[in-house]
């Protein structure tokens, strides 16, 4: 076969898929082994939901519907880690549930606990030191062959299952807990507790609620009536969220924010039932692939934030690091914006390659 | 007989809910709204689980009888929808060590654990595939045919840069040769492409949005007016 | 007759001079407009508080009694500039600066400077159980703040473009302290919403039950005498009843510059919330749906009648014949994916029609119909619609059950069996009708590989691009809706589209109406038109 420019320009034309998806691949994957730093200035719809946030009092509270399954994991947990972590860390109460998908309740879970985690893991930072230095705990990480940062989410664990009186929770790690009992460090953990986040006190997850669109009009008649239980099938009505005098969630009327994370069309469904109903300010995370959907509800005031896919979360976690410089880390959010700069990059290049092949192969053909 | 009462039942409800949101009686809420609506489709909800869970069943069992063609993956499918009901319903809540629990729902679960590493990295490879499809999508549509077509080339062009650090980096880098941001003529504001992107997001797109979005209401409505006063009859299979 | 016309242009010469006097200043510049509405979707059990806040309006006590103040508070420092004083809090109100003589120091420059630096910055709701009393009202202007208790259970609702002040955001310290900091809005109306007011009425009809109580204990301890004691509590009891059926709340605005003066907003005198029971708001929007529903009702009567209507072809539909019969000729199944959306989506119940018309074509051919279903409640319509299309057109034994079954309701799993089923069935042709997420591209794009004919149509406009690089024929938006109707070629449901033809060429002209007015400057259409309550 003799090389002639013609063929070249026509196989430009014509690159087969499978090498698309190859490099594809390439550019998508390399990027994630290397810590390239890349800074975004966050867009205009991520910083109005911040500022919202950023505005509300302590002690109100946010509803995070968890409507996405596993599969836009990567687009939409960032998200909801980024503002979970700023609600927590404003003293800010958190809600969750997942009425799209049942596959969503272990999403939304994870999630808020594991912010709670964080949050914990930092108020909690220096009594866990002063623990690393017990015999007791030393010879314990020595037996169990585990590091420090293993130790202390156990610790944590406890710390919350002992304010939680969750006793599930306490039962995971029996050794541990007879040794904190024992040391009496146990007791030293009541000064946390006001600090802490804990779960049906400054979030409750709800999980995953068959009935969509009644379960969202029911929460706005009474949540305790119509959600009954949290994600492990306690009452509700036993948490302080739910029973305290002062400052207990009845309704939306008690719901500062909706923010929706979601991959599919549940947006509208809150906007729809929950800001035009009932009153209440919507904000909306959503998958790339459908963002550009929801840019005339933020005209229109019927989204009052919203984050676009994986740079949005970027954007909120920038944001988190420049109010909390100290303890806000970049996520994987931020992590994702390498590739996602190659990925587009890439898609570029070969969409010129294609047109220049178009190009010359056409003058060819017509000369 | 069959026909006539769910159209009667689809006119009477339909008329009835026409008018919902502008009463706000309290009575008319709370029983129209709350018990009946919430309640009965909860019901209808259930039922309508068990009979997809069993045609699901049906469809696997059939092809497992028949040997026909893939039926290894019947098999899966069936193991996988028991094992699941299983440790999340019947499953006594044993501990099992390191911390996991074998029955439940909970964040320590063996359903969870099976759930975030099996179910959870299968879906996300399915989202993944997005990002070739697209690619390749992208590579074979995005030609300059006509001007309409180089226009859409040109500009999703801009949004794919405006959307990644990349645009902003140009940005600040033309910025510089500008002069800054008090230099009197800002040509570098061509090369703003997180902004320019953003004002096609909230501007054309907007705009046709609205525009498609102005059909489909009135089709929605169309179509919902047909349902209720039953011109429109498919949605109960044949005609009369 | 020259009376007559003397008499009009006395009376609009009157009119010019009178209105723009009449106007009563407002008491404090920054807040104007205060109003409360009965809230109407809530059973009565919140209201809304209306008002508007200015920023550039300066909120400052030389506004509105500057000499008064001057005269005891001000003096003028060596410098030359005015000092002016204000509680060790920097933050009491311009009442309690009256009231109280303690002096301190905030230094501003000029009064002009103070004026322009000082703009609205928070505002603070307070409340009151009762009408205002003679004695709240000092002087007719100030309002007495101990008797109003700071409004705990607010709710903003609609908060629409805002953008915050820098200012604001830097003030930390200030925000923690008050509750609602001021919006830079466009539009500066405020909409408040001040929610459990029964805990109001519970909080007073206590108290006229303590006070009961008082009387009665008073009575037995022989402090009161039986007379006395007797017109007290009848006193009592129709104070009760009063509050019962009538009960009344004051509200006022407070708001506070960025140096921290306070100042009150106008009072708002004793509402009654009660239950409205027919939520006007939405007039509106009855209104244009009836004058559809009329027109549309005219155009099908029309039909009846034998008005024939043309139709614009459309392209999409025009191929499903012959998509159906190249799946009959390959001998292959053809495949229909009704969306993933709910029963109570619009586009699933469109898409269920589609399904029926197609399933008939199907039907008489004996061609293989795959539906897997995302929805369990979708399921078992589609499963019936289906079986019915083929009993309709003599086929029932055709039906294939285990070929209309529930796939699962997880979003990309649902897209991987979808796949299977396309790689391994190879479908000649296949439908994609109803609305669709993040997971069209990938079911496209396989079809396109196993090389079916594919014909979508979906309202889900984000998806629409997807569709059109991988299909073969698209239906954009409202195409999906009209699709049934004419596949069924049934005149009188093709006149329904007719309507919405109409329909669409009402709001365009209204569009253009707008866009012409707003050009040439006359803005009531436009404000009309954007203060349609949704």
């Amino acid at each position: 076969m003799k090389f002639t420019w013609h063929k070249f320009f026509t196989l430009l034309t014509n690159i087969d898929r499978r090498w698309i998806y190859l490099l594809m691949a390439v550019v998508v994957v390399l990027p994630l082994f290397f810590s390239f730093s890349v800074k975004v200035k966050p867009a205009k719809t991520v910083n109005m939901l911040y500022d919202f946030i950023e505005n509300l009092e302590p002690g109100n509270t946010i509803l995070i519907g968890f409507d996405y399954s596993p599969d836009s994991l990567a687009e939409l947990n960032p998200m909801g880690k980024a503002v979970v972590y700023h609600a927590f860390k404003r003293g800010i109460r958190v809600m969750g549930i997942a009425l799209a998908w049942p596959s969503a309740a272990g999403l939304g879970l994870d999630v808020i606990q594991s912010q709670a985690f964080k949050i914990n893991l930092e108020i909690m930072d220096e009594k866990l030191k002063e623990l690393d230095a017990l015999d007791e705990i030393v010879k314990y990480k020595a037996d169990k062959e585990i590091t420090d940062e293993e130790v202390h989410f156990r610790i944590v664990k406890l710390a919350m299952g002992i304010f939680e009186r969750n006793q599930s929770d306490l039962d995971l790690f029996p050794e541990l807990m007879e040794i904190l009992r024992a040391t009496g460090a146990a007791d030293e953990f009541e000064p946390f507790k006001a600090d802490m986040i804990l779960s049906g006190v400054d979030y409750t997850y709800f999980g995953y609620k068959p009935g969509y669109v009644s379960i969202m009009l029911g929460m706005g008649k009474d949540m305790v009536e119509t959600l009954t239980t949290d994600y492990r099938g306690s009452p509700l009505i036993r948490y302080e969220m739910f029973n305290s005098n002062t400052n207990k969630i009845k309704n939306y009327e008690d719901v500062s924010l909706v923010v929706d994370l979601a991959a599919g069309g549940s947006v509208g469904a809150w906007v729809v039932y929950v800001n035009t109903k009932f009153g209440r300010p919507v904000a909306a995370g959503v998958t790339a692939v459908m963002a550009a959907d929801y840019y005339p509800f933020i005209q229109s005031g019927q989204l009052i934030g919203l984050l676009n896919g994986m740079r949005g979360a970027a954007d909120y976690e920038t944001l988190n690091m420049r109010h909390f410089p100290d303890t806000a880390r970049p996520g994987k959010g931020l992590g994702g914006m390498a590739s996602q700069t190659w990925a587009h990059l890439m898609i570029l290049i070969f969409i010129i390659l294609g047109n220049v092949g178009y190009f010359v192969t056409k003058k060819g053909g017509e000369a | 007989m069959k026909r006539q009462i769910p159209l009667m039942l689809v006119l009477t409800l339909g008329i009835i809910y026409f008018f919902v949101p502008l009463v706000s009686i309290p009575w008319v809420v709370d029983n129209l709204q709350y018990e009946v609506f919430n309640k009965w489709l909860k019901i209808i909800g259930v039922f309508a689980v068990i009979m997809s869970v069993a045609s699901l069943w049906r469809r696997n069992a059939v092809k497992i009888k028949r040997k026909s063609g893939d039926y290894a993956y019947s098999y899966l499918e069936l193991i996988g929808m028991v094992l699941m009901a299983a440790l999340a319903i019947i499953a006594p809540r044993w501990n099992i060590g390191n911390g996991m629990v074998l029955g439940g729902i909970g964040g320590n679960s063996v359903y969870n654990w099976i759930f975030m590493n099996m179910q959870v990295p299968m879906q996300a490879t399915m989202f993944s595939m997005l990002a070739f499809y697209i690619a390749s999508a992208a590579y074979r549509s995005f030609r300059a045919r006509n001007i309409e077509a180089t226009l859409l080339l040109i500009t999703a062009a801009i949004v794919m840069i405006g959307r990644v650090p990349l645009g902003e980096n140009i940005y600040q880098f033309m910025l510089k040769l500008n002069g800054g941001e008090a230099a009197a003529f800002q040509w570098s504001r061509i090369f703003d492409f997180q902004g320019i992107t953003q004002f096609i997001l909230d501007v054309p797109n907007a705009a046709t949005k609205r525009a498609i979005g102005f059909g489909v209401a009135m089709g929605m409505l169309a179509t919902s007016l047909k349902i209720i006063f039953g011109i429109e009859k498919s949605w109960l299979g044949g005609t009369e | 007759m020259i009376l007559k016309r003397f008499g009009l242009v006395l009376l609009i010469l009157l009119c010019v001079f009178v209105i723009p006097f009449s106007q009563q200043s407002d008491r404090v510049a920054g807040i104007s407009g205060l109003t409360v509405e009965d809230f109407k979707y809530d059973h009565g059990a919140s209201v809304i508080i209306k008002f508007k806040l200015s920023p550039d309006d300066n909120i400052s006590l030389f506004d509105y009694d500057k000499e008064k103040l001057a005269a005891v508070y001000t003096e003028e420092s060596e410098d030359g500039v005015t000092v002016f004083e204000l509680s060790p809090e920097g933050k009491l109100s311009a009442y309690e600066i009256l009231q109280s003589g303690e002096k301190n120091e905030v230094a501003i420059t000029d009064e002009n400077s103070l004026l322009k630096k000082n703009p609205v910055r928070y505002y603070r709701i307070y409340a009151k159980i009762g009408a205002l009393a003679e004695e709240d009202i000092d002087g007719g202007k100030y309002v007495n703040p101990d008797g109003f208790n700071e409004i705990r259970n607010i709710s903003i609702i609609g908060l629409p473009k805002y953008t915050y002040e820098q200012s604001v955001l830097d003030d930390i310290a200030l925000k923690d302290k008050f509750r609602l900091p001021y919006y830079n809005m466009t539009n500066k109306e405020y909409e408040v919403r001040i929610k459990n007011l029964d805990d109001y009425k519970e909080l007073l009809l206590n108290s006229l039950k303590e006070e009961k109580k008082a009387i009665k204990a008073a009575l037995k301890a022989g402090d009161l005498g039986k007379e006395e004691a007797k017109a007290d509590l009848a006193e009592l009891k129709t104070r009760l009843k009063e509050a019962k059926k009538n009960f009344t709340m004051s509200f006022t605005v407070v708001v506070e510059s960025a140096s921290g003066i306070l100042t009150f907003g106008e009072y708002y005198e004793a509402i009654h919330p009660r239950v409205e029971w027919i939520n006007l708001d939405k007039s509106w929007v009855y209104l244009f749906s009836i004058a559809f529903i009329i027109m549309l009702l005219i155009v099908y009567k029309l039909t009846k009648g034998g008005k024939e209507y043309f139709i614009r072809p459309i392209a999409g539909l025009s191929a499903v014949e012959e998509a159906v019969g190249r799946a009959t000729e390959m001998g292959r199944p053809v495949l229909y994916i009704s969306g993933l959306s709910s029963i109570s989506d619009i586009a699933t119940l469109a898409s269920i029609n589609i399904l029926g018309q197609i399933a008939k074509k199907v039907a008489i051919y004996e061609t293989p119909l795959i539906v897997p279903a995302y929805d369990p409640i979708v399921f078992t319509v589609i499963r019936e619609v289906v079986r019915e299309a083929y009993i309709d057109v003599g086929k029932p034994d055709a039906f294939q059950e285990e070929n209309v079954f529930y796939l699962t309701s997880a979003q990309f799993a649902y897209a991987a069996g979808v796949n299977g089923i396309m790689v391994r069935e190879k479908p000649a042709t296949v439908f994609y009708m109803g609305m669709f997420f993040a997971e069209a591209l990938l079911m496209s794009e396989t079809g396109n590989q196993v090389g079916a004919i594919q014909i979508a149509g979906t309202d889900a406009i984000t998806q629409v691009p997807f569709f059109i690089t991988s299909c073969d024929y698209t239906l954009i938006g409202e195409e999906l809706y009209a699709a049934s109707a004419y596949l069924s070629r049934d005149p009188l449901l093709l006149s329904t589209l007719k309507a919405q033809d109409y329909g669409k060429q009402v709001i365009m002209l209204i569009i253009i109406i707008g866009i012409i007015l707003e050009l040439m400057g006359v803005h009531w259409f436009t404000y009309i038109l954007q203060n349609i309550p949704d």
